[in-house]
């Protein structure tokens, strides 16, 4: 392994990065790496590459993750020296403007290989040629939009070719393909994975539910909610699970939660079917090559138990900083840490006004 | 667990039976206080009773009432009198503010209803204070007037600052008004133990007093309440103005205070002249008052770009921001609060890095914080102690950095000396400003301000004028008792 000590930036060619790249890779498919080592590098890249990351680092508490809200002002890139292949946009679920994501070659591979990875270990174990339905627009049609990538990536790995598809499009949820999907694959006999934000899911089933549609889909379907309701009301887990039995005829057992940011190459699913949140949430499941932690709110110190800041260490990415804190709220509990939503700004208290209450007040009004 | 206690205040006429629990913050089983509220159908009987003591206040000479807010407030200026050390340990509990920050907010905000200044404040806005009292000589008329306050005012308190409710509280009783007082959920602790001391003093005043507590969805009791008032008071966001406001019938008066932004400003000529150290704590004084939860409270600073600069100024912001979090800590945050101050630090950390001219200082705990910052609209979140300093060209540039709050602006700590401060002053004035003062003065506004542009005890009267008569040519004054007693 290359030692790297000098401050000058490293080239996105340089020998350090091709020995992390490849240790990444092997780290991420069960080879014997040490997964502290290559954080420990990752973090070295981070701060020679990126003068702000280790401004911040040098400013903040060491280490501790990159705020989200970074990639909407300055996003940090750490290979000036290759252009990226790939940008996708943050969602501005939280209203206060969209970030910018930036992967180059090896970064786009590395998130491939750990999506490939964590849905085959996690989410379509037991399951040849399943139908993987997207409730989210197809890849071609949003290519900013990393779920839609994401899922791309895991219907072509795994999927029935001919009965994998999105059935999202601009005006919402096509039902036509969606009855002619599913009516082949039970009368295929053939197990689906429906895959979807968590709100277009429950949007959907209310109101499938109201029209009196409903299907009992091959045993060993599943049901993939991510993104949680940010905005929306919040719904429980065993709610979401009520509502994919009574449309979809799919078993508790066949829903699982994911977890994943347009900040990060790997997706967190949930570990253990053991509710741990408030609404039901269960613990996400770390990898060697991803871990979901919780920082204490009063020092940021690593809580073992107990609520607090959510903070994503992925050592599948290689562009930018390993550490993302995400704006979310996590339970670290011993069985994993459960994600419970996202962290509000302070509250108001009386008449007292932020200044960047002004600056939304003013883009809400044009 | 402790058994919530009451943080209401009831008149000795008024029935307890009449009224029901509502448990402060909602219906979580570990309330740890509870407010009464008039059950459903009983606020009229409570508002007759009310006005009744009204009629008691209208009776009663401004100078009596003046007294006994400053025998009332000259016992809370002794640190160990036993109201103020329940008072301060209940906010304490209440709001996390450390008891040295609580300590500070009431001396702030309980040093203004002393004799001397009420006075000031009632002459600034009445001319003569006896016209509470009754027909006064009005040479510019060539006749007679009176002042005339509501019977009753409702006072909806926010609960950010502590201590605020008296602020209405006094403001009502000066114009004889008696209340009612709806304490917030942030902060509902102070009042009653306020009103414990007046009682004490004059019972007469506090017995025109109710002080009640609802939750802010419950607008069944918001409408009681403002139906029993011929005026209102309110405080808070805009959300909860506009609640209030939604219930508003015609003729009330209405006094609100919503939402508004306050900011500092820094010339190099009044750097050099005060000296830096020096005006960094008067600067720290500012934004750590009341934990920087007042509206007075600057967010920012905007420090004019010479020696010493911008980054020199907020280093010694930094310095003094710890010398005086050393004496006067902030407190405990909720998780809530602390999580989201932490992501708030997180950003600014962030965007200094990220930024050449950029700059992060923070205490080892959530005590403060100071960031350089490129724009003023670029510092993020209020509250807890969190101040960005931000550099400026010119006044041309100060001007243009405040344009965007206009609407909002309220309070400007300006140091500026000479030409340039009466330019700047002028300037500041016409941009929306209501309140400008030396740097380190910003949080403790005097009760003689009009509070948000507004003559706050003028706008609860009702004016009699008596004109073009000939009785009036000759009558001076006629006693207050007179005219109650027999009309």
């Amino acid at each position: 392994m290359s030692v790297h000590c000098a401050t000058k930036r490293i080239a996105y060619r340089d020998t350090f990065v091709d020995e992390l790249y490849e240790d990444i890779g092997r780290l991420v498919t069960g080879d014997a790496v040490d997964a502290h080592l290559v954080e420990a590098r990752l973090r070295l890249l981070a701060r020679t590459n990126s003068a702000a990351t280790a401004a911040y680092w040098d400013h903040h508490e060491d280490g501790v993750g990159v705020p989200d809200s970074a990639y909407k002002a300055s996003p940090p890139y750490l290979f000036p020296d290759r252009e990226p292949v790939r940008v996708f946009e943050t969602s501005n679920t939280t209203g206060t403007g969209t970030g910018r994501v930036a992967y180059t070659p090896r970064g786009m591979e590395l998130m491939k290989t750990s999506i490939v990875r964590n849905a085959g270990a996690r989410l379509l174990r037991g399951l040849a040629e399943p139908a993987v339905i997207r409730l989210v627009p197809s890849e071609q049609a949003a290519p900013r939009m990393i779920m839609a990538h994401g899922m791309e990536v895991i219907a072509r790995r795994f999927g029935h070719a001919r009965l994998s598809s999105c059935v999202l499009d601009g005006s919402g949820v096509d039902r036509h393909a969606l009855r002619r999907l599913l009516g082949h694959a039970v009368a295929e006999e053939r197990p689906v994975v429906l895959i979807g934000a968590t709100s277009v899911f429950v949007n959907l089933c209310q109101s499938l539910r109201e029209e009196g549609e409903s299907w009992r889909l091959p045993s060993g379907s599943r049901l993939v909610d991510a993104g949680g309701h940010k905005r929306d009301r919040r719904v429980s887990v065993e709610e979401t699970r009520a509502m994919a039995a009574r449309v979809f005829g799919i078993e508790p057992r066949g829903h699982c939660n994911l977890f994943g940011m347009t900040e990060l190459a790997s997706q967190l699913y949930d570990g253990w079917d053991t509710a741990v949140g408030p609404l039901g949430e269960r613990p996400k499941a770390s990898e060697p090559f991803v871990r979901a932690q919780v920082r204490a709110p009063d020092d940021l110190s690593l809580l073992e138990r107990g609520a607090g800041l959510l903070e994503v260490v992925d050592l599948c990415v290689l562009d930018r900083p390993c550490a993302l804190l995400t704006g979310d709220w996590g339970l670290a509990h011993p069985a994993g840490v459960a994600v419970t939503g996202r962290v509000a700004k302070a509250r108001q208290r009386g008449c007292s006004l932020a200044l960047d209450q002004v600056t939304a007040e003013r883009n809400d009004h044009g | 667990m402790a058994e919530p206690r009451c943080v209401s205040w009831l008149p000795s006429w008024a029935d307890p039976g009449s009224l029901e629990r509502a448990s402060v913050g909602g219906d979580a089983p570990d309330g740890r206080y509870y407010g009464l509220r008039p059950a459903p159908g009983q606020w009229p009987g409570l508002g007759e009773g009310l006005r009744a003591a009204h009629e008691s206040l209208r009776a009663m000479p401004v100078d009596r009432i003046v007294e006994a807010f400053d025998r009332t407030c000259s016992r809370w200026a002794d640190h160990g009198f036993a109201h103020r050390v329940r008072a301060r340990a209940d906010i304490v509990a209440a709001t996390g503010f450390s008891a040295q920050a609580v300590d500070h907010g009431l001396d702030v905000e309980l040093s203004n209803y002393r004799a001397k200044t009420l006075y000031r404040v009632l002459r600034r806005e009445l001319g003569d204070p006896g016209v509470l009292d009754g027909f006064t000589a009005d040479r510019e008329l060539g006749g007679h007037t009176m002042a005339l306050g509501p019977r009753v005012t409702t006072a909806v308190c926010s609960g950010n600052v502590p201590g605020l409710p008296a602020l209405s509280l006094v403001r009502a009783l000066l114009v004889k008004s008696a209340v009612i007082l709806k304490v917030a959920s942030g902060e509902p602790t102070f009042a009653v133990h306020f009103l414990r001391s007046l009682a004490e003093v004059d019972p007469a005043l506090a017995d025109a007093v109710v002080v009640t507590y609802w939750p802010s969805q419950d607008t069944a009791t918001l409408r009681g309440a403002m139906e029993q008032a011929d005026a209102v008071i309110a405080y808070g966001g805009d959300d909860a103005c506009a609640a209030v406001r939604a219930h508003l019938r015609p003729h009330q008066r209405y006094v609100e205070h919503g939402h508004k932004v306050s900011v500092g400003v820094l010339t190099g000529d009044y750097l050099a002249d005060v000296g830096l150290r020096e005006v960094a704590g008067r600067v720290a004084e500012d934004v750590s008052t009341f934990n920087q939860h007042a509206c007075v409270a600057p967010l920012a600073y905007l420090v004019e770009s010479r020696d010493p600069s911008p980054r020199d100024v907020a280093e010694a912001l930094a310095r003094a921001m710890a010398e005086y979090a050393a004496d006067c800590p902030l407190g405990l945050l909720s998780s809530t609060d602390a999580a989201a101050l932490q992501l708030r630090r997180a950003n600014m950390a962030w965007a200094a890095a990220s930024s050449p001219g950029g700059g992060f200082w923070r205490s080892a705990g959530l005590d403060w914080t100071v960031t350089l910052a490129p724009d003023l609209l670029s510092v993020q979140g209020a509250g807890n102690r969190t101040v960005g300093v931000v550099p400026v060209r010119d006044t041309r540039h100060i001007l243009s950095e405040l344009r965007p709050l206009a609407d909002r602006l309220q309070n400007i700590g300006l140091g500026a000396s000479g030409d340039r401060f009466w330019t700047l002053a002028s300037a500041l004035g016409r941009l929306g400003a209501s309140r400008i003062s030396e740097p380190g003065r910003m949080a403790g506004p005097s009760v003689v301000w009009r509070h948000d542009g507004m003559p706050c005890l003028s706008l609860l009267l009702r004016w009699c004028d008596i004109e073009m008569h000939p009785q009036a040519r000759h009558r001076v004054k006629t006693p207050a008792k007179d005219e109650v007693t027999q009309a």
